[in-house]
């Protein structure tokens, strides 16, 4: 008889960890034969992913309550990322805190509809435009009584303004439009000692191509001196401030409502059309869209980047928003709301999780995120993913729509069959919708 | 022109006039006053001149006679073609081609239609400048967002060194030391300056010699430290017991060479070993006292390793302690010899032992063996080591020499023979197998059976042919059962040791014919009768339930198993049993016969159908008692044979080849986008990016997310240092020996300022001063 005593001798350095905050070290061994099926596996692991993101969709995170009229335009604090401000039709400006979802301040600021709400690069002014005529200039600070706050500064304007958007270069200027004339005017604030960061009262430059009334416009955030505006006959202008004359016009089927460009691709612009689709430009090159967004089933009025430059929000008349990734098409829908008094607060993406995540978390969030990204063709996971209840109008429209595209298709092969070839040229759809450009 | 002619003419006659009052002239100053006159008056104005000069032009008065206004190519063309002249002209051209007016202003609208073009095309070219940060961050696998992030975090060595300046003079010198100096060797570069220096000093193919020379060297070097390596990694203690025991005997025969070579290296040697044993006398590291002897002797009861161990390490005291010889050089060197062979250590694991070195001696060679002196000591040496099996087996030997002669000898002396060398078998399995590290309570028994055997083998031939027999249908027992479990036998007996490849071949040839099955061949009549008997029984017991018809015909399967013949001993009767219960519990089921309608059943269900392409009531009657016309054979279309089933050749399986609904639901149809083949999609869907299948770091690669976002901060459009940043970027790329020699034309630079500054100061003080 003998004994074969074989004692496992490890090195306490390969399991003992150095210190208590340390995670214990769990030695793994990854051969593929003790883990098969893997492809199998990590197919159930991402449409269960996929079912836990639909189930935590929870997008919804508040409501503003406090204005007694329809908001009218809402603006950002260029250094606090929770404070907002939101002027309503009934001429009140808003200042809010997002985190605590409390009205912080309260102004009467104008007569009639708030149209448009800015604050100077160096956060000590609001400004604000009104159907009144008048672009007011109130202190950041709110006053130290509680007596009806008076603005600093009152500029009374010959025409009615309508929007005004402070830029933030190294020159610091502010530019509102005109409903009547179709001009842009650049205004700037005073050298003056006395009057240090109070907007002059006279327009240094107008910027104008054409005598209909503009829609909108903005500035490119990166290249600050260019800037393109939407007018009321279907165009989008592009100007340089550093040019005498505005650069190029481009005309496309139905009126653009806004614009919007890309804060990371200084040359990227997106339009939000009408006709109830996006078109992406590429500012060198405009006689095609570089991307179509459609999901909209009504006009879209208003179109935003996010910070990143990745996805961007546009909201519709159809009271719907919806989130385009910036090369795509299509869209995921967030959410749909009534036109009352409220400002609504949503998640970019629903099932996400707010604060800042465990490492482990984090981490697992990654891994499920990844797997819907990898299993995202698959059949059963793309249903999940893009299964939505949409209200019954928005429901029934895109059935329409959809009839609609196809009936369309449909009488243009059939054009195309009984007339000679060639004849009637294929148009893709990035070109559709371009009448042309004026030089 | 015409006035001035007309001042001229004027100017003239007043001239005349003053110079000469005399009356002489009078007539004919009447007749040019009249005519004069007669010119001045209407129509005759314009007419041309009627005076005419004669002779050459004066410079008072021009010609302007034939050709008219005089222009300033006509006046050019005199001139000479000098260079000087050629430019004048030139000059003068321009001046003349030089127009006017101005042309017509363009329409407001289109002037500014212009600008705008202008402007545009200048707006478009200048914001080409982020082409390619766009390209790069659109193609950039992970982007963290603000894009302007301080790096926080520990600095890594790499960004150390490179950042490092040497400051004191200890660091200066090293740094110059390492940097500096034509030895030190760098990154990028195989070879050291020096090395490059004394290459370029030498002929071009030297150099190459020198070169490849230097290379093998670093390979050679690099090899046997990984060898090395590997070696000292090796944990098996079998493994490093025999790499010294190759050594040790390496070493004896590095002396045999040192005596007949070097006798003074070998007499030094010598003393050496002689400290050696010195040392062992005087400890009792290999005495039997120690701790772990005692507790070896106390398992020696017990087993024969401990014992065996313990025989060893008393063998290797004694090896140590034996006084060396005084090497005496003889004329032949053969009583030498024999000393030096039992200098070397003996024990069971030695190297000359025929049942270590894997070699066995065959008869003939023993033969030639027993004459050699050497060969004859050895033995001698070995045999108070040798287990009491080897022993047996050295008996049999004997024995075998013995008999081989023996051709003509009675029956009975052929079956002890036969019987014998079949026990040698047993012994020699049973030694291989402990030194496998497979000995069993089993096997020791059988052992212990056999030795004694062997103690009383001197008794009785028949009683000893009773023995055999006994032992044989054990054997035979033993030998079906291990076919049955093993397949291929794991443990295939003969005489001899395979050496060579034919031997090895014969063995697969022979496998077949198990050894059991060719020694019943040869077995004796009577034998043969008693066991069929026995046999019989048995399988007559086990054939009474199983249906030959019945049964599967399926291809052996060669399944290595390690299961010893610990069943060995279970008896017949046992097993059978064990088969009866089997048997007994699945009488009632007939799962082969169920199993195969249901197959015939899938395949008639698998074969394609005749489409029956017929109209009822076309072309035939209808109603009660009519048959089925013949035509309707014509409208009933045979389907092309199936194509053959995957389970065709396989009886004992049903392959479904119909496509599974449920699976298809969760299969992808096309080709999605980014991908350009099925292949590619597979092996992107294949490839597992989870913790179960990778380590941490890799799953933290595969997971990341295209883009990420720090919680609480403000994310701003893109500035335009990152232009500049990859501009930056761009510029350094191409110089990789910037690192290397960076810091010294910086350190120059920098004292070559510093040395400016130092003179300015100076100046300055001066100018003070």
């Amino acid at each position: 008889m003998n004994i074969k005593v074989k004692v496992l001798s490890r090195n306490p350095d390969d399991y003992l960890r150095e210190t208590k905050h340390d995670i214990h070290r769990l030695p793994r061994n990854y051969d593929p034969t003790l883990h098969p099926f893997e492809a199998n596996r990590e197919y159930t692991r991402a449409l269960n992913a996929t079912k836990l993101d639909r189930i935590f969709a929870k997008p919804f995170l508040g409501a503003l309550d406090g204005h007694s009229d329809s908001v009218q335009c809402m603006s950002k604090h260029p250094k606090s990322l929770s404070t907002l401000l939101s002027g309503s039709c009934d001429g009140q400006v808003k200042v809010w805190n997002l985190a605590t979802r409390k009205c912080v301040r309260t102004l009467n600021a104008h007569r009639g509809f708030v149209r448009g709400i800015t604050v100077d690069r160096n956060c000590e002014y609001i400004l604000t435009v009104g159907n009144d005529q008048t672009i007011k200039q109130w202190g950041m600070e709110p006053a130290a009584s509680r007596e009806l706050e008076e603005p600093v500064n009152t500029i009374i304007g010959k025409v009615s303004t309508v929007d005004i958007v402070n830029v933030t270069t190294k020159s610091q200027r502010y530019l509102h439009r005109s409903i009547t004339t179709g001009r842009i005017l650049c205004m700037l604030p005073a050298a003056n000692r006395l009057t240090s960061g109070y907007i002059k009262a006279d327009p240094v430059r107008s910027f104008t191509w054409g005598t209909d009334s503009i829609q909108s416009f903005k500035f490119n955030p990166v290249e600050t001196n260019i800037l393109a505006s939407c007018t009321q006959d279907r165009h989008i202008v592009l100007y340089d401030t550093r040019e005498v004359t505005p650069l190029r016009k481009l005309t496309l089927a139905m009126r653009t409502n806004t614009v919007a460009w890309n804060p990371m691709e200084a040359f990227i612009f997106t339009a939000a059309n009408e006709d109830y689709q996006l078109y992406t430009f590429d500012m060198r090159r405009l006689d095609e869209a570089i991307c179509v967004h459609r999901d909209h089933v009504s006009a879209v009025i208003d179109v935003d980047y996010s910070p990143t430059g990745k996805e961007f929000v546009t909201g519709s008349f159809d009271k719907s928003i919806r989130i385009f990734p910036t090369t795509e098409s299509r869209s995921r829908y967030i959410l749909c709301g009534s036109d009352e008094m409220n400002i609504r607060i949503w998640k970019a993406s629903a099932s996400e999780k707010l604060g800042k995540l465990d490492k482990r978390e984090e981490s697992t969030v990654e891994y499920s995120n990844k797997l819907r990204e990898k299993f995202a063709h698959h059949p059963q996971v793309r249903r999940i993913a893009r299964h939505r209840h949409v209200p019954r109008s928005i429901y029934h429209e895109t059935k329409i729509i959809k009839e609609q595209l196809t009936s369309r298709k449909r009488k243009e092969t059939n054009r195309r069959k009984n007339n000679k070839p060639e004849s009637i040229p294929v148009v893709p759809i990035k070109k559709k919708a371009i009448v042309g450009e004026v030089e | 022109m015409v006035s001035l002619q007309k001042e001229a003419v004027m100017n003239s006659s007043e001239e005349e006039l003053s110079e000469d009052e005399e009356e002489v002239a009078d007539d004919g100053r009447h007749i040019k006053l009249l005519t004069a006159m007669s010119k001045m008056s209407g129509k005759g104005r314009g007419k041309s001149q009627l005076r005419s000069e004669p002779g050459a032009v004066s410079e008072f008065g021009l010609s302007t006679a034939g050709e008219g206004v005089v222009e300033v190519r006509n006046l050019l063309n005199s001139l000479q073609k000098n260079q000087d002249q050629v430019f004048l002209k030139k000059q003068l051209k321009s001046i003349v081609s030089k127009k006017k007016t101005l042309d017509i202003p363009l329409y407001s609208h289109e002037a500014e239609k212009i600008q705008r073009t202008v402007a545009y095309k200048k707006v478009s070219k200048d914001i080409g400048k982020w082409d390619q940060v766009v390209k790069t961050n659109r193609k950039v696998e992970h982007m963290s967002f603000p894009l302007n992030q301080a790096k926080i975090g520990l600095q890594s060595t790499e960004d150390f060194a490179q950042r490092f300046k040497p400051t004191t003079p200890l660091e200066e010198e090293i740094y110059k030391l390492l940097n500096g100096n034509k030895y030190a060797e760098t990154k990028d570069k195989e070879l050291t300056r020096a090395e490059e220096e004394v290459l370029s000093a030498m002929s071009l193919e030297e150099a190459q010699i020198r070169r490849a020379e230097l290379q093998k060297s670093r390979a050679l070097q690099s090899y046997y430290e990984s060898k090395c390596k590997r070696q000292k990694r090796i944990k098996s203690k079998k493994y490093h017991r025999i790499k010294r025991k190759g050594k040790a005997k390496e070493e004896v025969k590095r002396m045999e060479e040192m005596m007949k070579t070097d006798p003074e290296a070998a007499a030094e040697e010598l003393t050496k070993m002689e400290k050696i044993r010195a040392e062992e006398r005087m400890n009792l590291r290999h005495k039997n006292t120690g701790k772990w002897a005692k507790g070896m002797m106390r398992f020696g009861k017990y087993s024969l390793e401990a014992r065996q161990k313990i025989a060893d390490q008393l063998d290797e005291n004694r090896v140590l302690t034996q006084k060396i010889a005084e090497v005496v050089e003889d004329e032949d060197g053969r009583a030498g010899d024999a000393d030096r062979v039992r200098a070397v250590p003996l024990s069971l694991s030695d190297v000359n032992n025929p049942w270590f070195t894997g070699k066995v001696q065959t008869d003939e060679e023993k033969k030639r063996g027993g004459s050699d002196g050497t060969d004859g000591a050895r033995e001698a040496g070995k045999e108070f080591s040798r287990p009491k099996a080897v022993e047996a087996e050295a008996v049999d030997d004997s024995e075998n020499e013995e008999n081989a002669p023996g051709v003509k000898k009675d029956e009975l002396d052929g079956e002890l023979e036969r019987l014998r060398s079949k026990r040698k078998l047993r012994s020699e399995e049973a030694q291989r197998i402990r030194r496998n590290g497979e000995t069993s309570e089993n096997m020791s028994s059988e052992e212990d059976e056999e030795e004694d055997e062997e103690e009383d083998g001197a008794e009785g031939l028949a009683n000893e042919l009773e023995e055999g027999r006994k032992e044989e249908e054990r054997e035979d027992k033993k030998g079906r059962v291990q076919d049955d479990a093993l397949g291929v036998g794991l443990i295939d007996e003969e005489t001899t040791r395979k050496n060579t490849e034919e031997d090895f071949e014969s063995i697969t040839e022979m496998e077949e014919v198990t050894p059991s099955e060719r020694l019943q061949e040869e077995e004796g009549k009577e034998e043969k009768e008693q066991t069929t008997r026995r046999e019989g029984e048995k399988s007559s017991r086990e054939e009474a339930n199983v249906d030959p018809s019945k049964v599967f015909t399926l291809k052996p399967k060669n399944v290595i198993t390690v299961a010893p013949d610990l069943v060995v001993e279970g008896d017949g009767m046992q097993e059978s049993d064990h088969l009866m219960n089997i048997q007994q519990a699945f009488e009632d089921d007939d799962v082969i016969d169920e199993f195969k309608a249901e197959k015939e059943a899938a395949i008639e269900k698998g074969k394609p159908k005749p489409v029956d392409l017929t109209l009822p009531g076309w072309g035939s009657w209808g109603g009660t008692g009519v048959k089925p016309s013949k035509k309707k054979k014509r409208f009933i279309r045979q389907a092309p044979p199936a194509a053959p089933r995957k389970d065709d050749g396989l009886h004992h399986v049903i392959i479904n080849e119909d496509r599974d609904r449920k699976i298809s639901l969760h299969q992808v149809r096309d080709l999605p986008y980014p991908f350009s083949s099925v292949e590619q999609f597979q092996g992107s869907i294949r490839a597992p990016i989870g913790d179960t299948w990778n380590t941490p770091s890799a799953v933290a690669k595969l997971t990341k997310p295209s883009y990420s976002t720090k919680l609480g901060t403000i994310i701003e459009p893109i500035q335009e240092e990152v232009l500049k940043k990859g501009a930056n970027k761009r510029r350094n790329r191409p110089k990789p020996d910037i690192e290397l020699d960076g810091p010294k034309s910086k350190r120059v630079k920098s004292r070559k300022i510093k040395d400016k500054r130092q003179n300015r100061g100076n100046e300055r003080k001066a100018t003070v001063e």
